[in-house]
């Protein structure tokens, strides 16, 4: 891992649906890194503009869900000049 | 810009829709086309317009605000930093985040208030309130 290295943009990937919602919007994959240290495995998952209190995290049959839900608030009367990314909730499980 | 875009998100169970769409067809316009040639393409930037002042919107997760520097000069703005790693020892199962140092520079088609700028970090997003400089706003002629 070289520090001076220059970031690149990472297209946000998509969340291929198993079921149907109820509203046609676009749902994330969050980019995660996973790391195993002695007494722990942690789990980094980066979903910008997702507030604490707005990430659901459970585990059910052996299956880790994290959901963060983005704060809509603050884009209301705002009108787009120039975008390169796009928002949405953010969804995973491992 | 000519058109002028309604979003005005009253159903809230359609805002994201709206807002999405919004965002898919404002993308690729030539609005930050003039770009100065010391920049990488990230972050990436979102560019809202409220009232007369600009808002840009940038997703930065991850990032030290002691690793964050803006800086704005007339119509210019720069945003560089570093994203750094510090896991503790033991082994990787997974890595998707990008870690490294960027550096961007927009030039926006409006003249800046550099004193008046805000800039926001929270929650990985970094807001940028943009006002317009008070030498740019129309004023109203009196009529003698």
């Amino acid at each position: 891992m070289t520090g001076a290295q220059q970031l690149q943009v990472q297209r946000k990937r998509e969340h291929d649906k198993r079921e149907e919602t109820t509203i046609p919007a676009r749902v994330f994959v969050p980019t995660a890194d996973i790391y195993e240290t002695q007494d722990a495995l942690t789990v980094i998952l980066e979903m910008p503009g997702v507030k604490k209190n707005n990430v659901a995290v459970r585990v059910e049959d052996g299956l880790l869900y994290v959901e963060g839900r983005l704060d809509l608030a603050k884009y209301q009367g705002l009108q787009p000049l120039h975008t390169e990314y796009n928002i949405g909730h953010y969804s995973r499980s491992f | 810009m000519g058109v002028i875009m309604i979003t005005s998100f009253a159903d809230p169970l359609d805002v994201l829709l709206s807002l999405q769409r919004a965002l898919d067809a404002q993308t690729g316009s030539g609005w930050l086309q003039n770009q100065t040639a010391s920049q990488g393409p990230f972050p990436p930037i979102n560019v809202f317009q409220k009232g007369d002042d600009v808002l840009a919107i940038i997703e930065l997760p991850g990032i030290e605000k002691s690793d964050l520097q803006i800086q704005a000069k007339e119509n210019t703005i720069r945003i560089s930093g570093k994203k750094t790693t510090n896991y503790p020892e033991g082994s990787i199962h997974r890595r998707e985040r990008v870690f490294g140092e960027f550096d961007r520079t927009l030039s926006l088609p409006i003249q800046l208030d550099p004193d008046r700028i805000k800039a926001e970090y929270r929650d990985g997003v970094l807001a940028l309130l943009l006002p317009r400089a008070e030498s740019e706003k129309p004023r109203t002629i009196k009529i003698t």
